[in-house]
């Protein structure tokens, strides 16, 4: 194979591997929020990433007390609802908001989506604990939560 | 007997075609798109049956794999770029079906996949070590086939059929999605479909199963009923998470969330039943992930290869295979998010599909191997139609993979 051949074929193989790995790279990085409009689009997104991670906790628990599911599962189901709902929480709260605006959104996101992940954590101990009274009264709490998530993301979009 | 070998076409669909990737695309699909993508599945089925039954063909009249084929008549350059994209691609989605391994046994277990994932490293090599590949092919196959749970729990939940229907003739992006994540999981689901190491190891397959022109008419049968037997239970996973998964917001992000509609449905019966199609399906995609490093490697330099001969007479084959296995897994154990690494080794391969398809496109047309058994009109119609798609997709993934951020 001549020398130069041989060049552009590595050139070509090292190329292809870098943008493939910058690829994924980006794929795994959080957008900057710069403006009022993207910072309102993190809060939708952050409202719906926690909204499913509360209606995911709720249905596994929900299943484990009627009985369709096994412990382990929902445990599983609820640990990776939690840690979904912790990392949205972590995500919306380093961003700095970009104006007054955007402060006052802050403040309306940010408790729920705390309560949110304290929820998921209470179920999760209720849930190894065997405590089915206290998943079941933390069900209706999930459910109420729910609903100002919606709102929140309603209002966020 | 004949009926028994038909078993490769299953496996290859139930490991290849629903494995990790088709798993959480079609959760996913199903919970934030409902049945509005199920043209990709579709595009995607398409392509894997009419570029299968090509690999098969190859295979079985020149008695020789698609790989080997490539290297001799398309030269050793244009071999070596698609042995090296091969090799990323399937250490990608090996490493990612170890992490559906591993999730699929903390369902059953609520053990952190990350423990369980050297575990299935090791019964991955050891299978590919000891394990006959009928054996491999018959087990797995079986095992996988518990994913019908799925067709069962879309009768048993409230389905609305004619909701169902109306999306996949009115395919749009709901009012709460944009069409770049919406055309991400679009180009998702044509690359979960379309596995290139899938078709390596179909046609490498054949040799291992030994393969002549007399056996075209069970390939084929292995290409258009294991293929689109696997497209059906990955939309019944599709469908299923409509009625469960969407109404409440779940974004089906997990393997966990994926397998609710069949708990929903039919109790722990049914999670049991699921939770043993995860792990068949997974299992089996990354032995034969692992498996096709061996086979592009082995083919591209000439070594012995294969199953049918002792491991001791094929050493090359088999290192390749364990440092294959031994790399994937330490890539999964970086804890990097398994579900992300899905999407995005999905998405990659399907930039690499046109590499795949073009070479298998030219020799299924060379009469010099083919000899009567070159493709026809109709063959390359169906041909050339899914390779534009395959370089439309090709172009689209990395760019979509970008703007979206992976489908966030």
């Amino acid at each position: 194979m001549p020398i130069r051949s041989t060049i552009d074929l590595h050139r070509l193989i090292i190329g292809a591997s870098a943008a493939i790995l910058i690829a994924v790279l980006s794929a795994g990085c959080a957008g900057p929020t710069r403006t009022a409009d993207d910072y309102r689009h993190k809060a939708a997104q952050t409202a719906r990433e926690v909204g499913s991670a509360l209606a995911s906790g709720r249905l596994a628990a929900q299943q484990l007390l009627v009985g369709n599911a096994t412990k382990a599962y929902a445990d599983t189901i609820i640990s990776e609802a939690e840690q979904d709902a912790r990392s949205a929480q972590t995500s919306f709260e380093t961003r700095q908001p970009p104006d007054a605006s955007s402060r006052d959104l802050m403040k309306s996101v940010t408790d729920p989506v705390d309560q949110a992940a304290s929820l998921l954590t209470d179920l999760r101990i209720a849930v190894r604990a065997d405590d089915h009274d206290a998943t079941d009264s933390l069900q209706h709490e999930v459910d109420e939560l729910l609903d100002r998530i919606e709102q929140l993301e309603q209002l966020a979009s | 007997m004949k009926l028994l070998k038909v078993t490769l076409g299953v496996m290859t669909a139930i490991g290849g075609f629903v494995d990790i990737g088709n798993l959480v695309t079609s959760g996913i699909s199903g919970a934030r798109f409902g049945l509005t993508l199920v043209w990709a599945l579709a595009l995607g089925t398409l392509g894997m049956i009419v570029y299968g039954e090509m690999a098969g063909r190859v295979t079985a009249v020149s008695k020789r794999t698609v790989f080997h084929v490539v290297r001799d008549r398309l030269g050793v350059r244009f071999a070596l770029v698609n042995l090296v994209a091969s090799i990323a691609l399937t250490m990608l989605t090996l490493a990612a079906e170890l992490g559906g391994v591993g999730l699929a046994m903390e369902l059953a277990s609520s053990v952190n996949y990350l423990l369980w994932v050297p575990v299935a490293g090791f019964a991955v090599w050891f299978t590919i070590w000891r394990v006959p590949f009928q054996w491999m092919e018959r087990i797995l196959g079986l095992l996988g086939l518990a994913l019908v749970v799925f067709v069962v729990a879309l009768f048993h939940l409230p389905t609305d059929w004619h909701a169902l229907g109306s999306d996949i003739v009115h395919p749009k992006p709901p009012a709460s999605e944009s069409m770049a994540t919406w055309l991400f999981y679009a180009v998702s689901l044509v690359g979960a479909a379309l596995v290139p190491f899938q078709l390596f190891f179909f046609s490498s397959g054949g040799i291992e199963e030994d393969w002549s022109s007399e056996d075209l008419g069970e390939m084929r049968a292995n290409a258009f009923i294991g293929f689109p037997l696997g497209a059906v239970l990955s939309l019944a996973i599709m469908a299923a998470a409509v009625p469960v998964l969407a109404p409440v917001g779940i974004g089906g992000r997990h393997l966990g969330e994926v397998g609710l509609p069949a708990v929903v449905a039919l109790g722990k019966v049914g999670l049991a039943f699921a939770i043993v199609g995860f792990f068949a399906a997974t299992f089996a995609a990354a032995v034969e992930a692992a498996l096709s490093t061996g086979y592009v490697a082995a083919q591209h330099y000439g070594w012995d290869w294969g199953k049918f001969v002792k491991p001791r007479e094929a050493a090359r084959f088999h290192v390749v295979c364990l440092l294959g296995v031994i790399a994937a897994t330490a890539l999964t154990l970086t804890t990097i998010d398994p579900v992300q690494l899905t999407l995005v080794s999905v998405v990659l391969g399907t930039a690499a599909i046109p590499l795949t398809f073009f070479p298998i496109l030219v020799i299924a047309n060379d009469r010099e191997y083919m000899g009567d058994r070159a493709n026809g009109r109709f063959a390359n119609l169906l041909g050339v139609t899914c390779f534009a798609i395959s370089v439309i997709t090709s172009l689209a993934a990395v760019p979509l993979l970008i703007i979206t951020r992976a489908g966030q």
